[in-house]
Formats: structure tokens, C-alpha cells, sequence
């Protein structure tokens, strides 16, 4: 039973997500997914006291989430601007602490993107003109091409394993109109391994779709969430683990392995539960590679077995480990960063109830992770209806 | 050396790196305090936090721990596919670089390979490895 003042998510708001969204600029759709996020939870804006929002401008001051103030109507209590904590498990965990502390009630996370990531076509990097990475032509994909083919060659998983978790996670964004893939041709192992390699042992439908769109949300006291219409989503655990920076060195397998593990045992811990109460699991999937890793990080198979493990209908709605069953990032969405709070709402979502023919039958537990960088870092999350 | 003419940025920190690597030399930092090495350049040692630290030539033998070979770049004007290794010396060290030199059929973990220095896109000269001539 939550204390009065846990965490707990109240409004969930995605925008379209598209390959490209003409007419639309970054700043104007985030405003469509705090206004959307603001109404599904049934709240008044004035009652937003705490942003983790980026800004992405014109105006205000770039960056600076304070620059959301006005719109709340009083001086905010409390304001988080960095773009790792304006977006996904990382900014639910930093909001929620703050709304457990006393320092803030009600918080709006959100980001969003509209627009090309850069304008020359070429595949996502660092973005950030590192030194050590950028000059060697270091993709993010690369980053998880090293680990996947080192994986590959201490333990024998094989590149039809891989393209079996892509297909199946494709496959069900084919049934979620809210998926970029939705209503498309059924992808089996074969399209994938067709595919076009982009950072071998990864082809290109082994990589997730770079989109444009938004995603925003409300998180409140559990004593206020019990005043409003909407079902609250309690944070019933969360933690996070970083191994080294984003994008310095290479990602070297054996420093990377389970990492996430040591996470996943905190957030159990403070939630009361193991991984086999986990009803929807909401795994970060970049690539098919780290899906099948992080079932490995997760216990549920041992290292190395996370190839065999994933077969057969495993991660879909007739398995044990349901599966990103929105489409995931494979069939919905990378955006930069709101595809971090993405996974989130899949997860309040799928313990809210009522989404049909994805939905997971009396879901009560709903596992969440982002990562990223050949998963140098890993956060996760325990969402849970009571 | 002008660093603007690099797409990326020469700092403070990596200026010696990247001469060394025009001159054909692949050097390092090594904690005067720990010994250790330590790559890439930081102003403390990653091992121990000790500021004092040196610039030291490696000998330029390595293994390829892992490696990817990219068809699509994430900067543009680099020429596709490049292998992208990360190479693990017995310094003590890992780092990115280029695999060149390597018909595809002979990739793979653990392959031995040796210190070799070539242009990138945008004309520095850069550590690359090769595969390690059997010795004589
Ligand atoms: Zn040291």
C-alpha cells in the first residue's frame, strides 16, 4: 500500500510518431504532449508545481526548464533541465524522489522532436563531437554491434536469434495504431537478416525506427492521485547504473555483461517483489541485440543463454515475458530522447487497462528499462497498480 | 597543427596524441603515481585520481577484442565499410580504431594486430591496426 506522499504517474500523453512530421517543430509538440499528459491525468496546469521539461525554443531560454514557469501559473518548486532527466526512467525516478521529499507535488516530464536529428542523413552518433568516437566513425549502432559481436563469439548466439526478437517485437506494432509499423506486412526472420547491414551484426531491421514525436507526464503525491478520475500507476521501485560516460571508450563485453543487474535487485528490493511477478515487461530495444541481453541481465536465463531463451512465442502476449507489445522502438520509435518516457507510458498503460488486443490479461506488474551506448547504462522501473 | 581543420575538435588534453600519431608514434598516458595506463586521456587517472600522469609509447602490438564493420557513418564524407575495432593492448588498455588491411573472411575476436597510421576523413593521421605479421 502506498504512503501519502509515493510517487505515483497520473496523466501519459504520446504525440504522433512519424518518420518525419512536416509542419510541426519541436517546441509546439511538446506543448501538445504536456497539454495532452495535463488532460489525461484530469488536473488543472496551475496544479504543476515541479518541470522536468525540455525547452526546446525558439524563445525562453534554450535548455532551461524554468522557462516553463508562466505557464503554471505560480513560481515552481522545483526544476530539473538536463536532457537525460526530462524524459523516461531516469526523469521519473529524479521527479519522483522530489515529489517523496516534499519538495514539489505534482511534476510534468516530457520531451520531444520534430524534425531531421542532423541534416545530413548520416547515421545517429554521439551527437556531440567527441573526440575519441566521432573521428573513427563510432555509430550508436556500432556501440551495440561490439557487444553483440562479442557475445556472438564467446557464446555462440547467432544472428537468426537476434532477428527473431526483431521480428517478434515488429510484429507487434503491426496490431497498435499509435505504431509507426501499424497494419503493415507481417516481418518474418528472414526480412530481417535481408536487411541491409548497417553496423554488422546488426541489418537494419535489427535497429530501431528514427522517428519524430513527443511523450509527456504527470506524476503526483499517491494522496492526491487518489482525488482524481484517472487510475494511478505507482513507481513501486526504481534504480539506475552507469558503468562509464556516454560514448568515451568502446563498450567492452566483459565490462558491460549483466550490467543492469545490480539495478534490478535495488528496485525489486524496495518494491516487495522478484522478476517472476513481472506481468509486461517494457525492455529498451535499440536494437534486437539488447533485448536479448538484458533478459540475461534480468536472471531469467543465464549469461549467454539470452538467444535460446527468447525463442518461440516467448515475448509476445501468448508467452511468459510479454514483450514490448506496443512495437517497442523496433516498430515505434527513437526520437532522441522521448522514446525513454515511451517505454514508461507503454507500462502505465498496460496496468491501467484497456488496450485491447495488446493488453496483458489483469496486468499488476509492469518492468520498465532504458539504456543505451552498447548499454553502458542501464535504469529501470516497477510500475504497479496498488 | 591547425586543428581546424579537423571535424572534430584537438584539446589541450589530446594535442601530444595526435602529433605522436603524425610522427608514427602511438603513445598513452601512464600514471607516474599507479604505473598503470589509462586510456582515452583524462586530466586524472582513472585508476587511482592522481593528476600526475605522463605520455608513453606503447609498443603497438594489440588483439582485436570485438569489432563491427559499418556500412552506414554517422559522419558524413566517411568512405563505407570501415571496420571499427576495439583493440585491447597488453599496456593495460582498450581503444577504437580502424582495422585495415583485413580480407573479411580473416575478422575476429581475438585476431592479433599491429599499430599502422593512416589518414581519417578529414586528413588526421590516426592510430589504425592490422593483422599481426607471424614473426619470423
Ligand atoms: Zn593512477
Amino acid at each position: 500500500m502506498a504512503s501519502a506522499r509515493d510517487p505515483v504517474v497520473v496523466g501519459v500523453y504520446l504525440t504522433q510518431q512519424a518518420r518525419t512530421l512536416p509542419g510541426r517543430t519541436s517546441h509546439e509538440l511538446l506543448i501538445e504532449a504536456v497539454k495532452g499528459a495535463i488532460a489525461d491525468a484530469g488536473i488543472d496546469r496551475r496544479d504543476i508545481d515541479g518541470v522536468a521539461l525540455d525547452w526546446p525554443g525558439p524563445g525562453g531560454a534554450p535548455g532551461d526548464s524554468a522557462s516553463w514557469a508562466p505557464y503554471f501559473g505560480a513560481p515552481l518548486k522545483w526544476v530539473d533541465s538536463h536532457f537525460m532527466d526530462t524524459t523516461g526512467v531516469r526523469g521519473v525516478l529524479k521527479a519522483g524522489a522530489a515529489i517523496s521529499a516534499g519538495l514539489c507535488d505534482t511534476v510534468v516530464i516530457g520531451s520531444a522532436r520534430a524534425g531531421p536529428f542532423n541534416t545530413t542523413g548520416a547515421a545517429v552518433g554521439s551527437g556531440m563531437g567527441l573526440e575519441w568516437i566521432d573521428p573513427y566513425g563510432a555509430s550508436t549502432m556500432a556501440y551495440f554491434a561490439l557487444v553483440a559481436r562479442r557475445h556472438m563469439h564467446q557464446f555462440g548466439t547467432t544472428s537468426q536469434q537476434m532477428a527473431h526478437v526483431a521480428a517478434v517485437i515488429r510484429n507487434h506494432g503491426r496490431t497498435n495504431p499509435e505504431a509507426a509499423l501499424y497494419g503493415g506486412e507481417p516481418v518474418t526472420i528472414e526480412d530481417i537478416l535481408a536487411s541491409p547491414m548497417i553496423a554488422d551484426p546488426l541489418h537494419r531491421l535489427d535497429c530501431c525506427l528514427m522517428n519524430e514525436g513527443g511523450a509527456a507526464l504527470i506524476m503526483t503525491t499517491a494522496e492526491r492521485a487518489r482525488d482524481l478520475a484517472v487510475k494511478g500507476v505507482r513507481v513501486a521501485g526504481g534504480a539506475m547504473e552507469f558503468a562509464q560516460g556516454n560514448y568515451i571508450n568502446p563498450p567492452l563485453y566483459r565490462d558491460v555483461r549483466t550490467l543492469g543487474q545490480a539495478a534490478l535487485a535495488r528496485a525489486f528490493g524496495q518494491a516487495g517483489l522478484s522478476v517472476a511477478d513481472v506481468d509486461v515487461f517494457c525492455i529498451y530495444d535499440p536494437c534486437s541485440f539488447e533485448v536479448l541481453r538484458q533478459f540475461e541481465m534480468l536472471g531469467l536465463c543465464g549469461e549467454g543463454e539470452g538467444g535460446d531463451f527468447v525463442a518461440g512465442d516467448r515475448l509476445t502476449l501468448k508467452g511468459d515475458c510479454p514483450t514490448n507489445l506496443d512495437g517497442g522502438m523496433l516498430a515505434g520509435s527513437w526520437t532522441g530522447t522521448s522514446q525513454l518516457t515511451g517505454k514508461v507510458i507503454e507500462g502505465v498503460r498496460q496496468i491501467r487497462g484497456g488496450l485491447g488486443a495488446r493488453q496483458v490479461t489483469d496486468a499488476e506488474v509492469a518492468l520498465v528499462t532504458n539504456a543505451g551506448s552498447g548499454a553502458q547504462h542501464l535504469e529501470t522501473l516497477l510500475l504497479t497498480g496498488s | 597543427m591547425a586543428d581546424a581543420a579537423f571535424d572534430f575538435p584537438v584539446t589541450t588534453l589530446s594535442r601530444p596524441y595526435w602529433e605522436a600519431a603524425a610522427r608514427g608514434r602511438l603513445i598513452a598516458p601512464r600514471c607516474n603515481a599507479c604505473q598503470r595506463f589509462f586510456f582515452a586521456p583524462e586530466v586524472a587517472c582513472t585508476h587511482c585520481f592522481s593528476t600526475d600522469w605522463s605520455w608513453v609509447e606503447a609498443a603497438g602490438q594489440g588483439e582485436v577484442y570485438s569489432y563491427t564493420t559499418i556500412h552506414r557513418a554517422p559522419v558524413p564524407g566517411m568512405a563505407t565499410p570501415y571496420v571499427l575495432a576495439a583493440v585491447e593492448l597488453p599496456e593495460g588498455f582498450a581503444m577504437f580504431a580502424h582495422l585495415v588491411d583485413c580480407p573479411p573472411e580473416a575478422l575476429t575476436c581475438g585476431l592479433p594486430v599491429e599499430v599502422d597510421f593512416r589518414p581519417l576523413h578529414d586528413g588526421r593521421i590516426a592510430p589504425v591496426f592490422k593483422p599481426r605479421q607471424p614473426s619470423v
